[in-house]
């Protein structure tokens, strides 16, 4: 049926004759952009060239990247943002990358035709949350990073395993974030949650307890713990009693659950028994990299993975040296 | 037979003949009255133009109401416009000066000037130290008579302290805002205003400002503010401050300029969950300064939707260690005919970047960007220029021109409404030039031009300009966003 809103036929045809001459489209070229996209990416490298189209190609977006001194391999610093990495190594044998050396310089122009890790900030995702995974290119999909640990937490094997990745994302994600908003200096927190942080002395402050107060509402995390919130945004108006008292009690709960984890993985390479990774082993890697890509100074339990849990830290090598 | 029929009848038509009789006196007094303006008019006129160059001399000035001024402030707006006056000519000039300045500067609501004499004063030539006298001169000859004027200034102070709330709806956008101003804060035009907006496009906006007159020419302005606004597909959050110097010289006598100096930090967010390369690497956190000059030439005979005049601005931006951008504006506005029945409007834009850095692309925001109802019509709002898939990156250098016609309406019930019918064709080439040689620039700018055409209805009315169009795109790049059809735009200035 016709409807009364719908342009007559000759009308239409008329109209579709406009415009009379297109040209191709605009060149969107610039050499400012090619080089900052260089300079922030780190392509995956795979274990055989595969040919990918355009649209088969993804990027990890991250918070910033950090070369891990043992392996030279490229790390993302956040221990979320880990775990999508070497999920992502996992699922598509991927290895991860290393940083850049002159002989890359060349392969640099196809890199947009690789798997990348990709340094962005914050505010690339519209959850003001990292990681993110661009996919695609026509058909761009930016997936958030709720999006992100819903398709990672449908891999995992079994319900344990989910038990064991919700108490990490739990108990251990909340001593991260605590150490992170209350114990890590200005300088190191920047550098571990921005890439281009802001160098105006007089605003580097206010930029950063933005960053702090985004990094809150990840994970719930101000919902849990209201206290160490208020603390964090109105320090110098709220009157927390001691920032120690408030975080010490997560600092003795995380350290109890690694030590639990320690005792579960006991003389095994991984959790999952096999020669491979299983994404359990993945996460707990990733957050004890993290820990460990502190100094014992910037952070207690760096030293008391170093000192005193071993096996993790083991562990976690063992994860680096299977994408390496 | 005469009945009470033909009584009535004789009745009515003495009233008709009463009616058209005083109806015809009416019009005979208003002709009358019309004459006797015309003479009194054209006296007037004969009288200042044989007056025209009568030296006068001012030796006192009479204010009323002078306490809503500072007396520094007053006697310096004095001084620099009546007080100066040398022939009578010059004087009236100079008063309607002094009028337009204490209001444009926000001294006083109105003010209105009568003037006065003392009598004429001679000068002896013949002196070499001269002595103004009111006395009839014995000799003659060796004398100047000067008329001694003494304008009395009746100013009307003006509402210190007003709020406004109102909304803004319009193509598919819509918000509400409040302001509160106070003006002539300290009796010398200080004005403090705040402004808040909420809308669906500027998602929220605070604006602190404090403007200032240096001097009747000269004007101070600084402000800090918070905007929140959407920009294509992402979220542009600035906080910053300016401040800025500009001139007020009359507009069609003199050049006037302005200068400025910007200091914000921008958080630039992707909204969209199919942003481009481009744009994630785009989002984060900046701080820009810039220096800016502009320069202007306005005859003008009103700033929006004018019947006549020309308008050129040349501005100049410069960010340290990021860019330098260099944007002009040329227009040409003509009517003919009675009560300015069709105008012409030309108009022709054009801007070029620097990009200093050769690893930091450009802000968005600080790039160039065309198309829209304001704009290059028969396109969408930025959408013109190079592309990331569906991002809108801007360019570092654009043309644009547009030519409009206007006609007042053809039925004699509306031709002297605010309404004007409206044709025109816009055009526009908007490139990145990526460093390239002048030359190549110029030539990519010269070539595939996306041009539209179209008629429409425009209301000029004092406040803004409202277009509506039926356009089409004429030629077109495969990346441009064309927009067929109905158009409307609302705003200050247009292409």
């Amino acid at each position: 049926m016709r409807s009364i809103l719908q342009v007559p036929g000759p009308v239409k045809a008329f109209f579709d004759q406009f415009p009379l001459q297109t040209y191709p489209a605009v060149s969107k070229k610039d050499d400012a952009s090619v080089y900052e996209y260089n300079a922030q990416s780190y392509g995956f490298r795979e274990q055989e060239a595969a040919q990918r189209s355009a649209n088969d190609v993804f990027k990890l977006g991250v918070y910033n990247v950090v070369e891990d001194p043992e392996s030279g391999c490229v790390l993302a610093t956040d221990p979320w943002c880990l775990y999508a990495q070497l999920s992502l190594c996992k699922k598509n044998g991927l290895k991860l990358a290393h940083k850049k050396g002159a002989q890359q310089q060349q392969q640099r122009q196809q890199q947009r035709q690789q798997p990348a890790l990709l340094v962005v900030s914050r505010l690339a995702a519209s959850d003001k949350s990292l990681p993110i995974l661009i996919e695609g290119c026509s058909k761009r999909n930016v997936r958030s990073t709720a999006g992100i640990n819903e398709i990672l937490s449908s891999r995992l094997r079994d319900a344990e395993e989910l038990m064991y990745v919700s108490l990490l994302d739990s108990v251990v994600y909340d001593c991260w974030t605590t150490q992170a908003l209350c114990e890590l200096s200005v300088a190191k927190f920047l550098e571990l949650y921005d890439c281009a942080p802001i160098d105006v002395a007089l605003l580097q402050r206010a930029f950063y307890q933005t960053l702090r107060e985004d990094l809150l509402e990840r994970n719930d995390f101000s919902l849990r713990h209201l206290e160490i919130s208020r603390h964090v945004r109105y320090m110098h108006l709220y009157q927390s009693r001691n920032a120690h008292q408030l975080t010490a009690p997560l600092f003795e709960s995380c350290k109890a659950a690694l030590d639990r984890f320690a005792a579960l993985l006991g003389s095994r390479t991984f959790f999952s028994g096999e020669m491979e990774p299983g994404y359990l082993d993945l996460k707990l890697a990733s957050y004890v990299l993290c820990f460990l890509s502190l100094d014992d100074q910037e952070s207690s339990l760096a030293r008391y993975l170093r000192q005193e849990v071993h096996a993790l830290a083991i562990h976690s090598r063992a994860v680096i040296a299977h994408f390496k | 037979m005469n009945g009470p029929a033909s009584d009535n009848e004789e009745l009515e038509t003495r009233i008709l003949e009463a009616s058209q009789r005083s109806s015809k006196l009416e019009e005979i007094d208003l002709e009358h009255q019309k004459v006797l303006q015309n003479q009194q008019l054209l006296y007037a006129k004969d009288l200042f133009s044989n007056k025209a160059h009568t030296p006068v001399h001012v030796s006192s000035v009479v204010v009323n109401n002078a306490e809503c001024v500072r007396p520094s402030v007053l006697q310096n707006y004095l001084d620099q416009t009546i007080t100066r006056a040398t022939t009578f000519e010059h004087l009236c000039e100079l008063s309607d000066i002094l009028n337009m300045k204490l209001i444009s500067n926000g001294l006083v609501e109105n003010c209105t000037q009568t003037l006065d004499s003392r009598g004429v004063l001679h000068y002896e030539l013949q002196d070499s130290d001269p002595k103004p006298s009111y006395a009839t001169p014995h000799s003659t000859g060796h004398t100047v008579s000067v008329v001694d004027i003494v304008p009395i200034v009746n100013l009307q102070p003006l509402k210190k302290i007003s709020a406004k709330t109102g909304t803004n709806i319009g193509n598919g956008e819509g918000d509400g805002y409040l302001q509160l101003q106070w003006r002539n804060a300290l009796g010398g035009g200080e004005k403090f205003t705040f402004d808040a907006t909420k809308g669906t496009k500027t998602h929220s906006s605070y604006l602190f400002d404090y403007s200032q007159p240096l001097s009747p020419w000269w004007l101070w302005d600084c402000s800090v503010y918070k905007n929140s606004r959407s920009l294509g597909n992402m979220e542009l959050l600035m906080r910053g401050t300016r401040a800025s110097v500009r001139s007020a010289f009359e507009k069609h006598k003199h050049l006037n300029y302005e200068l400025g100096v910007e200091s914000l930090w921008r958080s630039t967010q992707a909204t969209s969950t199919h942003s481009s390369d481009s744009l994630l690497l785009l989002a984060g956190d900046e701080v820009k300064n810039s220096l800016s000059h502009s320069v202007f030439w306005d005859t003008r005979d009103r700033p929006i939707f004018p019947l006549a005049g020309s308008f050129y601005k040349l501005t100049n931006e410069l960010s340290p260690s990021k860019y330098w951008k260099c944007f002009f504006e040329a227009s040409k506005v003509k009517s003919w005919r009675k009560n300015d029945f069709f105008t012409a409007s030309f108009t022709l834009k054009g801007g070029y970047i620097n990009n200093f850095s050769a690893s930091k692309p450009l802000h968005i925001s600080d790039k160039f960007h065309n198309g829209g109802s304001n704009d290059v019509r028969s396109f969408q709002l930025m959408g013109l220029g190079p592309k990331d898939l569906h991002d809108s990156l801007g360019g570092d250098a654009f043309v644009s021109y547009g030519v409009s016609l206007f006609s007042r309406l053809p039925f004699k019930r509306w031709s002297d409404s605010n309404f004007r019918l409206h044709a025109f064709f816009n055009g526009a080439r908007l490139i990145n030039t990526n460093g390239d040689q002048l030359k190549n620039c110029i030539s990519s700018l010269a070539r595939e031009h996306s041009t539209s055409t179209g008629i429409g209805l425009v209301l000029g009315h004092p406040v803004a300009r409202f277009e509506l169009n039926f356009g089409i795109p004429l030629t077109a790049h495969t990346s441009d966003s064309a927009r067929k059809g109905f158009q409307y735009g609302i705003g200050l200035s247009f292409l």
